[in-house]
């Protein structure tokens, strides 16, 4: 620093601190006024001016005095730390035994020592949060709690880990721990808040911010949260109710579809067997029972008058497309407990309460049906049962007359059904499906419970952890395969609703679309068909891909068109589907005019978010912008508008210089090529910017062909010029670095070998070259030990590098001029082109002086107007003059040429006396020449050996 | 952030010596800490003090042969809590620090040792108990604590006219129990990375002007940071996460102090927090902000690290003279004791660091 200039102090006046606006300038002159000193007032001035110019200064500089308070509680921390850490030090010593049996020192080396990991792993883990490394971060918090349990502060960390991947249900676990541990710990609360909003579970939320805000009425950021929550609350309100409206419907088709199968089945079993058939459904409907009642009361309380509307609308729904299961339904419970006809067609109308406790008693009724086949089953007279079972079906068409009609079509279709015959191994397999369902309905029970926490995270892995034991037993059927897919079917179901929950669109498709592919084993069960293609063409609705959602909902308009929801559903598809065909069209039809604004717009915006130096928005609002370029490129081809090609170069480039300064140099060379290939050849800004990418990547050949290009366009462009020098003389680094790698390869190479010759014969040259290692170098082999060590010891002794320059020139020399040599007619443009072609010739005096001679001699003084022309070269370009040029004329114009160049009489003057001499043939040489201004010529060339 | 939010570095205790000191360090798991230094005889010095409430006493001192340039607390147990020093004959001792008396003691290097650094005395999950040293012969060397003869040994090559001056060394990279690196800076300007586990160097870097200090933001976790200071008033930050066949890891350089940089100090409690030791006296507090992406793809699809920027908390004139160590607790957050060459040993509060 003292090194370079002083800083002009002179010029700092109080009028000039008024006027100047530059922070740096500013900040230069406080920190020379500061170190001449004697200057208060001045200094004052400049520091108050930085304030303001600079926030980070100002926070530092406007240090308060520390309030008493503040002082007391640093005291106080102070205190409490030297009594824990007295004690600490006290126990390390033995001196505080707790117990005399024990080695008192090692015991509290112990204690101590797994506390303090716990507290080093802590750290760590919230160091990982500061460098967003979730996942390790997680990991050091697990091992700091394996090692410590009860720190509250540990779990609310987690809690946040888990709070930023996402996982909000987890987060929500550790909150209540830490909170567990410590009920006061607001943070935990925050955090527990926030995990709540994510699962959208307002109302919690709210809560826990609350809880905050009366703690902490003064926090602000609280005071916001809480604001602008419950504004959210309230917009989500109307979707909260379709949402718990959702959260029944789950329940309900667990409940309705395990009914619907049992009812279906029951009377007209559409799969071949329904004699072994009977136990597996018996045993789901004992399954069932306690749960159905379970969801009853879940459903109870969210069931309140305001939802009912909807329900009634679900339960509509619902028996249309099975009448006849509803109706058989009705039958069953008469049967069971003679309930009166005007309950049941209440029942009807659906009051969703009554309506699953109706399903519980529909399996109560169902239960004690199948417990009479299976009598029947033990009687195992074919004849027996057959009669059994039509006086079942009878009795229900004695009480019922409306209903007789229906269920004789499926009374015959019974008898059909009734003659295959059960091998055994059938029946083997349905007494495993039956197993198969108890264990399902294990994973479903659980599942729900999570699901009516709203932990729905948790129910979909119970959910996938169901349908990987079902893939497990899947090998094991072979006729009731479709049976086992239809279960596999009403679980992808349910995960779609899960994720419904979360507005997981793509993962809703995806499940429902995977049940839709299996449409050909649900044909017992269409309900649950019907409802993925429901759900699906909701999710397709919402993800706005209206033409899919048209597909779907059209199919369920079918299966019911009476349902009011779903016609809704297809109007507002419609509705959305012609919006957006409007919306194309006027997009495409955006006129040049329109297109401009808008452009121009975006562009406004960008270069505004990129002064204040929000990069990020700035690179969205200029992808925008060429996004909507883009899309309407064929206007602009059309219209052929010059102006919008502008618009759209200043996009590309101004997102290109977004990126140079996050140094996101690929895209800013995927940019600018763009720019250059398609929009304008003559962009200098994006050669410029290209120019700079490739010389941070290392490039520097293209990025000097870049800033070449440049200065063809604006040869008096300063950057362009000023980069090209930099970036040139960094190409002939790098050029240099190579061909010493290379030759350093060769001697490492040659070395390498020498010295496996050595150690073969003695392995006592290690001992010499590594002195006084130890175990861990002697346990590996002599050679890579060689390695080690010559590689460490390698850039201690840099001054050898050098040494081998010359040689390395030589020989990539001799390589470059079997290449570069047969290119003949070559102009150079540049110094560094001219020279390294020289480079390159120089081990071939004869094709050295046919690229000379095809140079016009001007071309020299041009070259080297600037800078000097290194004498090695002269030489080397004179004594191949000397030995091939016989022209005189062209000699003195070559000589005429050089003394043109800049510093050439100062090069002449460090000649040595041979070069002297050479140069000096060639001058009488030269006078032979006969050109017209040859005398001119001929005493400037003179003029410089005097 | 408010303007009030900036940390505050403050001046608890100040206590002039008799002698200069060189390095200080806490006790671990304690409220005292030991001084290291040479009296105007050029014999060494080894004092332990107690920090009680706004002010220190010295509990013990002893008088060793050599002045002590540096110590090390980290490669022993909480149940022994030895020290380890090298001093200016090139010893390297370990002491008993509540007796006083040597455990074990061995000749390191040839003339003056300037460093040393410990690891492995939190347990065995991260790797048995190691030092390094560094000394003015150049040598670094790797020392189990109970054995005569080093692990391992880095020397310069016996051609080398002038054979550098090993300044700083450290430990990193040390997450589990076999990985482990060292790290040394030269006063040529040379910092090398040396991997243990593989026994080769992994990385050198020449920054042009001598090194006085080195250190990972962390030892015990893959490597992540790591911060080299210089004469020269100018410090590098390195992002150790990405190394580049060709760029090697990439890092930015700082100006600051406006004289020699003499040796950073992270927080244990936030890695991200650092302060460097002036020439002038003063202390700078940074904190490193990470970029948005820590690695990009160059145009082969190799990745290379992106380092981030530092931004200067605050910065405080606390001696006349170098500060020439500084070491934070453990335990407190913001606790520090530090020593500069006016002869002044002095314990410093840093504030607010949590909300950062």
């Amino acid at each position: 620093m003292s090194s370079k200039e002083k800083y002009p102090i002179e010029k700092v006046s109080f009028e000039w601190v008024e006027e100047c606006n530059d922070r740096k300038e500013i900040k230069k002159a406080y920190e020379a006024i500061k170190d001449e000193g004697g200057y208060y007032d001045l200094e004052m001035s400049l520091k108050n001016k930085l304030a303001k110019l600079d926030p980070s200064f100002r926070r530092r500089i406007n240090e308060k005095p520390m309030s008493k308070e503040e002082k007391e509680n640093i005291a106080n921390d102070l205190d409490a730390f030297l009594h824990s850490a007295n004690t600490d030090d006290q126990s390390l010593l033995g001196k505080n035994a707790q117990n005399i049996f024990e080695n008192p020192k090692e015991e509290a080396a112990k204690r101590i020592g797994k506390r303090k990991q716990a507290e080093n792993e802590r750290m760590k883990g919230n160091d990982f949060m500061g460098s967003k490394e979730y996942d390790k971060a997680i990991e050091s918090y697990d091992k700091s709690i394996s090692l410590d349990a009860n720190e509250p502060s540990t779990y609310s960390n987690r809690s946040l880990a888990y709070l930023k991947k996402k996982m909000f249900s987890k987060a929500i676990e550790d909150a209540n721990k830490a909170l567990e541990l410590d009920p006061d710990y607001i943070k935990a609360y925050f955090r527990r808040g926030k995990a709540y909003e994510g699962l959208t579970n307002f109302e919690a939320a709210i809560k826990d911010y609350e809880y905050i805000h009366e703690k902490e009425p003064k926090n602000k950021k609280i005071k916001k949260e809480l604001l602008s929550l419950r504004s959210a609350y309230k917009e989500h309100s109307d979707k909260k109710t379709t949402k718990k409206f959702q959260k029944i419907k789950i329940v309900e088709e667990e409940s309705s579809t395990k009914i619907e199968e049992i009812t279906e089945k029951k009377p007209a079993p559409v799969s071949s067997q329904p004699k072994s058939e009977e136990p597996v459904i018996q045993d789901e409907a004992k399954e069932e029972k306690p749960v159905v009642q379970e969801e009853t009361k879940v459903v109870e309380p969210k069931t309140e008058p305001k939802v009912e509307p909807v329900v009634q609308e679900e339960t509509k729904t619902e028996p249309k497309p099975s009448k006849d299961e509803s109706k058989f339904v009705k039958v069953a419970i008469e049967e069971e407990s003679s309930e009166d006809e005007e309950e049941l067609q209440e029942a009807q109308k659906s009051d969703v309460k009554e309506q699953i406790s109706k399903n519980a008693k529909n399996l109560l009724a169902t239960e004690k049906f199948s417990e009479d086949f299976e009598e029947s089953l033990e009687a195992d007279a074919k004849a027996e049962f057959e009669a059994e079972q039509n006086k079942k079906e009878e009795k229900p068409q004695s009480t019922k007359k409306e209903q007789l009609e229906e269920t004789k079509g499926e009374e015959d279709h019974v008898e059909e059904i009734k003659e295959p015959e059960i091998t055994e191994e059938e029946k083997l397999e349905l007494e495993l499906l039956e197993r198969i369902d108890d264990e399902l309905a294990e994973y479903k029970n659980r599942a729900k419970e999570e699901h009516s926490k709203g932990m729905f995270d948790i129910a979909i892995s119970i959910y996938e952890e169901a349908l990987v034991f079902l893939d497990s037993q899947e090998s094991q059927f072979k006729y009731q395969i479709s049976a086992l897919i239809a279960k596999k079917c009403a679980l992808w179901n349910n995960i779609a609703a899960c994720y419904k929950q979360y507005q997981n669109d793509d993962k809703e498709i995806e499940y429902s679309s995977l049940v839709i592919a299996n449409a050909e084993h649900l044909k017992s069960d269409p309900n649950i068909l019907y409802k993925a293609y429901y759900r699906r063409g909701c999710a397709y609705d919402k993800a706005e891909k209206y033409q899919k959602a048209k597909i779907d909902i059209q199919y369920c308009r079918e299966k019911r068109p009476f349902d009011t929801e779903i016609s809704k559903r297809m109007n507002h598809i419609n509705e959305a589907l012609k919006h957006a065909e409007e919306e194309k069209k006027t997009r495409s039809m955006m006129s040049s005019s329109k297109l401009r604004s808008t452009l121009e717009e975006i562009k406004t915006e960008g270069n505004k978010a990129f002064s204040s130096q929000k990069l990020d928005e700035a690179i969205e609002s200029f992808t925008k912008g060429i996004e909507v370029y883009k899309d309407n490129q064929e206007v602009v081809k059309l219209e052929k508008c010059t102006d919008l090609t502008k618009i759209a170069i200043s996009l590309f480039t101004n997102r290109a210089l977004c990126y140079s300064k996050q140094r996101r140099d690929a895209n800013v060379i995927a940019d600018t090529t763009y720019v250059i290939e398609n929009l304008s050849r003559k962009n200098v800004k994006a050669y410029y910017r290209r120019a700079l990418a490739y010389k941070n990547f290392g490039q520097y050949k293209d990025s000097l062909s870049d800033l070449n290009k440049i200065l063809e366009f604006e040869s008096n462009n300063k950057d362009a010029r000023k980069e090209q020098k930099v970036v040139k003389e960094l190409y002939e680094k790098e050029l240099k670095k190579q061909m010493e790698k290379q030759m350093k390869k060769q001697m490492g190479e040659m070395e390498g070998k020498k010295k496996k010759e050595e150690k073969k014969a003695t392995s006592k040259t290690k001992v010499e070259e590594v002195k006084s290692t130890g175990v861990k170098v002697k346990e590996i082999s002599p050679e890579e030990a060689q390695a080690a060590k010559s590689k460490t010891s390698e850039p201690v002794q840099p001054k050898k590098k050098v040494k081998i320059d010359d040689e390395v020139i030589n020989k990539a020399a001799e390589l470059a001029s079997k290449t570069i040599g047969k290119d003949k007619v070559r102009i150079p443009n540049t110094t560094y082109g001219f020279e390294s072609d020289l480079n390159s010739l120089k081990k071939d005096p004869e094709n050295l002086y046919n690229y000379i001679s095809q140079i016009p001699p001007s071309v020299f003084s041009k070259l080297y107007k600037d800078c000097d022309i290194n004498p090695d070269y002269l030489v080397l370009i004179l004594n191949s003059v000397t030995t091939y040029e016989k022209n005189a004329d062209k000699i003195l114009e070559l000589l005429y040429n050089f003394s043109k160049t800049s510093n050439f009489s100062m090069t002449v003057m460090f000649f040595t006396d041979e070069d002297r001499s050479l140069y000096s043939e060639l001058v009488t040489k030269a006078e032979e020449a006969t050109i017209s201004s040859a005398s001119e010529m001929l005493a400037a060339v003179k003029a410089v050996l005097e | 952030m408010d303007t009030s939010d900036a940390p505050q570095i403050l001046e608890h205790i100040s206590h002039s010596l008799t002698f200069t000191p060189f390095d200080v360090k806490w006790i671990p798991c304690s409220a005292r800490f030991c001084l290291f230094g040479q009296s105007p005889s050029a014999k060494g010095v080894f004092q332990i003090f107690q920090l009680k409430k706004g002010k220190i006493e010295m509990v013990s001192e002893f008088k060793p042969e050599y002045g002590i340039k540096c110590s090390t607390f980290e490669a022993s147990s909480l149940t022994d809590r030895d020290v380890s020093i090298v001093d200016f004959n090139g010893n390297l001792i370990t002491y008993d620090i509540e007796k006083g008396k040597e455990k074990f003691s061995v000749k390191a290097h040839e003339g003056m040792a300037n460093t040393i650094h410990g690891i492995g005395g939190e347990g065995p999950d991260y790797g048995a108990p190691e030092l390094v040293t560094g000394g003015y012969d150049g040598c670094v060397r790797v020392w189990d604590p109970r054995q005569e003869s080093p692990v391992v040994s880095l020397e310069p090559s016996e051609s080398e006219e002038i054979k550098p001056d090993c300044w700083c060394v450290k430990f990193g990279n040390a997450f589990n129990a076999e990985e482990r690196c060292i790290v040394a800076g030269y006063d040529n300007g040379d910092v090398k990375l040396f991997d243990l586990r593989m026994n080769m160097l992994q990385w050198d870097t020449n920054l042009s002007n001598g090194i006085c200090g080195i250190e990972f933001d962390r030892p015990n976790i893959p490597m992540n940071k790591l911060v080299c200071t210089t004469l020269e008033s100018k410090f590098h930050v390195f992002d150790m996460r990405t190394y580049h066949p060709e760029k090697g890891y990439s890092g930015l350089e700082e100006m600051a102090h406006k004289s020699t940089i003499w040796g950073v100090s992270h927080f244990p409690q936030n890695r991200d927090l650092f302060t460097t030791l002036g020439g002038n006296g003063s202390i700078n507090l940074y904190k490193y902000k990470y970029p948005t992406q820590r690695s990009l793809k160059d145009l082969d699809d190799v990745e290379y690290g992106v380092p981030g920027t530092v931004e200067l908390l605050n910065e405080k004139s606390i001696a006349q003279q170098p500060v020439v160590s500084l070491d934070w607790n453990d335990e407190k957050f913001g606790l520090g004791v530090m020593c500069s060459l006016d002869q002044q040993c002095k314990v410093i509060i840093c504030t607010k660091l949590n909300l950062y």
